[in-house]
């Protein structure tokens, strides 16, 4: 509830994010004008919102009871469909908390229960005030179309195990990703991020990493033999985990350089490689140490010459060791 | 047989009085709307075609909620007699009637259902702390 304590005193870095709605916001909403107007017939003249808001919430429990209470009474008698009668025993068993007139009545007629009686009183002694609003109706269903079966779109089902009242299937181009080649994943990448106009360093780093990738399949499969040959290629060229492992010498790999001093040495500037390691752990930043080179050179304009200048060189990593404050 | 007949004399003035009052209802226009009846029977599998009886179940509903709000009144305005002020401005200030939490669960609680909120929120573990233990921190 909002209204229950003072403000709060935790610095937000953002605003505070906007409440989801869900489905049945809408409902609620018109709930708590409804029990609003009711309080102001009764003499209220203003509401706090937590109070409001939980009338209306036990007045919606309240209807969802009768409902279900009839809904059982009418199962039990052996019907689908709710009658007068369902309601009023529902209505009985609501209120014999509290008590109604005639409630120790076993045998009486439900027609004649004293809960009947008290609402045909309330009726006659209440004002008619109407909801103020106009409503819809609610919930709006949607009318979904369900996907042509074979017989509709008049093919034939592939297969002789597929029966033709199924649904077909759907576009082969839309779920074929091999035809298309590399260029076309990192155009359709950078074709994405360019209407931002804003490259952040994340994005700029993972369209380094994609273009490296691309160039290590490119030289990857020299060992695939016969017709494989091409569709690995064709593979490996626009998913680069598919690639054919590299055999030992197959490329060359400059030697590791151990950075000698773990606490003098420059920073990581790159957000997303940060590492507070003690040991001469450097696997993980060898992978990414040219891309983090290209991030601190912040040139990204030549790509295609720095690409080539990144593979032959590995330099020596450079990260600080700090203690991180604990917020 | 005669104790028989009068009986089913009395239950077919029942019946008949029942089914008064329910075409009665549709003259009344019950607060809570109908869509919204519907719609919270429906999601507990309450089946009827029938106007009328959604209308007896948003008229029942009306007078349950119209029940507890006159009971917070009264707790309201009891609280308001209690307090004896001498200053005029606070007695003409305390005559607007607010629907207040403290009211509403007392009120609900008679009807059986509980209803308690936060006497206060914490924001921090330090609060309502001495500001000398605080500053420790």
């Amino acid at each position: 509830m909002s209204d229950g304590g003072g403000k709060n005193g935790k610095k937000h870095d953002q605003p505070q994010t906007k409440r989801k709605f869900g489905g049945n916001d809408f409902a609620l909403a018109i709930s708590k004008i409804a029990v609003a107007q009711i309080c102001e017939n009764v003499g209220f003249q203003t509401f706090q919102l937590s109070a409001l808001e939980a009338l209306s919430d036990v007045a919606v429990c309240y209807i969802l009871n009768i409902g279900k209470s009839a809904h059982f009474h009418a199962n039990i008698a052996g019907r689908t469909e709710v009658n007068s009668f369902d309601i009023i025993q529902g209505l009985e068993e609501l209120g014999s908390g509290l008590g109604f007139a005639c409630s120790s009545d076993v045998d009486h007629c439900l027609a004649n229960s004293g809960i009947v009686r008290e609402i045909i009183q309330y009726v006659a002694d209440s004002e008619d005030i109407p909801f103020a609003y106009s409503l819809p109706n609610f919930p709006v269903v949607q009318d979904c179309k369900p996907a042509p079966s074979f017989l509709q779109t008049g093919e034939e089902p592939p297969g002789e195990h597929i029966p033709a009242w199924l649904p077909s299937y759907a576009d082969p181009e839309t779920y074929v990703q091999l035809s298309t080649g590399n260029e076309k994943t990192t155009v359709s990448y950078s074709e994405r991020i360019e209407p931002a106009k804003q490259l952040t360093k994340t994005d700029r780093f993972l369209l380094n990493l994609q273009q490296r990738f691309a160039c290590n399949g490119s030289e990857g499969p020299s060992s695939v033999d016969g017709g494989d040959a091409v569709k690995a290629r064709k593979a490996a060229e626009c998913n680069p985990y598919l690639a054919a492992p590299l055999h030992f010498g197959e490329k060359e790999v400059s030697s590791v350089v151990l950075p000698g001093k773990l606490s003098n040495e420059g920073i990581v500037t790159n957000h997303v490689m940060e590492n507070r390691v003690v040991r001469n752990h450097v696997s993980v930043l060898e992978t990414f140490a040219p891309a983090i080179k290209a991030m601190k050179s912040g040139n990204c304009e030549s790509e295609d010459g720095q690409n080539k200048a990144l593979l032959n060189q590995r330099p020596s990593v450079h990260f600080k060791i700090g203690i991180g404050k604990k917020s | 047989m005669n104790h028989g007949q009068q009986s089913s004399d009395g239950k077919h003035d029942d019946d008949a009085a029942l089914s008064d009052f329910l075409a009665s209802l549709m003259d009344y226009t019950p607060t809570i709307p109908d869509e919204l009846v519907e719609h919270y029977l429906a999601k507990s599998g309450f089946q009827c075609p029938d106007v009328r009886l959604t209308r007896l179940v948003a008229v029942a509903t009306q007078k349950f909620v119209a029940e507890v709000a006159s009971d917070a009144l009264q707790h309201c305005k009891a609280r308001q007699g209690a307090v004896v002020k001498d200053k005029r401005e606070k007695q003409q200030k305390d005559k607007r009637l607010i629907l207040t939490m403290e009211d509403l669960s007392k009120a609900l609680r008679e009807c059986g259902v509980n209803v308690k909120h936060q006497e206060y929120f914490a924001d921090s573990p330090s609060t309502g702390m001495d500001p000398a233990s605080r500053e420790d921190q």
